[in-house]
């Protein structure tokens, strides 16, 4: 998917729109603004949270980097679609970066991560699959909270050697 | 609090005291988010469940777009040995 610099903003609004929907807000004092770095690149972190709900809350980041091509328009390189739930004590995450290494080392482009306990990973990087766009990231995202409560994350494909 | 965290769209109707049928056009039009575990598998986030019954509507925000002086980096932590330092 190609989009312009200000389909990229309405994009970027849409997500905000779509994680409200499910309940879900933007951190205080946040903006979904998006950056633009010196290569050109534009990029967004979304920092949310479950508002109305005891703490620790559950927390979700949405973030995209999009790369320029050809006519200003702009194309999805990266992206980090992440569940940290305290409450279940679980994270998962699915992702997409530093691309030529992943390729490199394991043939894929794309990861996930899965914790349980949060913090103690049997493996670093398990075997995922490319998630189509931050709308079917948020839904992932969304269906990792709602259920179930145990990941299972020995049941997942490790990418890694040692495992 | 580790209550079920959905509902299904048979109890939001009894809920809202609609058909089964109209929650699922909801679902359907996105205006009230599901997750759609398999065809026949509906589950709607409580979160959403709430928003939706509160008659709230999402706020569209303006997003502007800002220069930064730093690359975006994602996967920090991660043991990547040839990444480039930012």
């Amino acid at each position: 998917m190609r989009l312009s610099g200000a389909e990229l903003e309405g994009h970027v609004a849409a997500v905000v729109e779509l994680l409200e929907r499910y309940g879900w807000t933007l951190g205080e004092d946040s903006e979904p603004d998006l950056g633009a770095s010196p290569s050109g690149a534009r990029w967004y972190d979304l920092p949310i949270a479950l508002s109305e709900y005891p703490r620790p809350r559950p927390t979700v980041a949405v973030s995209e980097v999009w790369i320029p091509v050809a006519d200003g328009a702009f194309e999805r390189s990266d992206y980090r679609y992440e569940l940290l739930d305290p409450e279940r004590n679980v994270r998962r995450a699915w992702h997409r970066h530093d691309s030529e290494w992943f390729a490199r080392r394991f043939d894929v482009l794309v990861h996930e991560h899965c914790e349980g306990p949060i913090g103690e990973a049997a493996c670093d990087h398990y075997a995922g699959f490319p998630v189509r766009d931050a709308f079917a990231g948020v839904e992932l995202v969304m269906g990792a909270w709602v259920d179930p409560p145990d990941p299972d994350c020995d049941a997942r494909t490790c990418l890694e050697a040692l495992c | 609090m580790d209550e079920r965290r959905f509902i299904t769209p048979a109890e939001a109707a009894e809920e809202l005291r609609v058909s089964t049928d109209t929650v699922l056009r909801l679902i359907a039009a996105g205006t009230l988010p599901a997750i759609r575990v398999s065809p026949r598998i509906i589950r709607i986030p409580k979160p959403a469940f709430e928003f939706f019954r509160s008659g709230r509507t999402p706020t569209r925000r303006k997003v502007v777009t800002r220069q930064v002086d730093d690359e975006p980096s994602f996967g920090a932590g991660e043991d990547i040995p040839d990444r480039e330092p930012t």
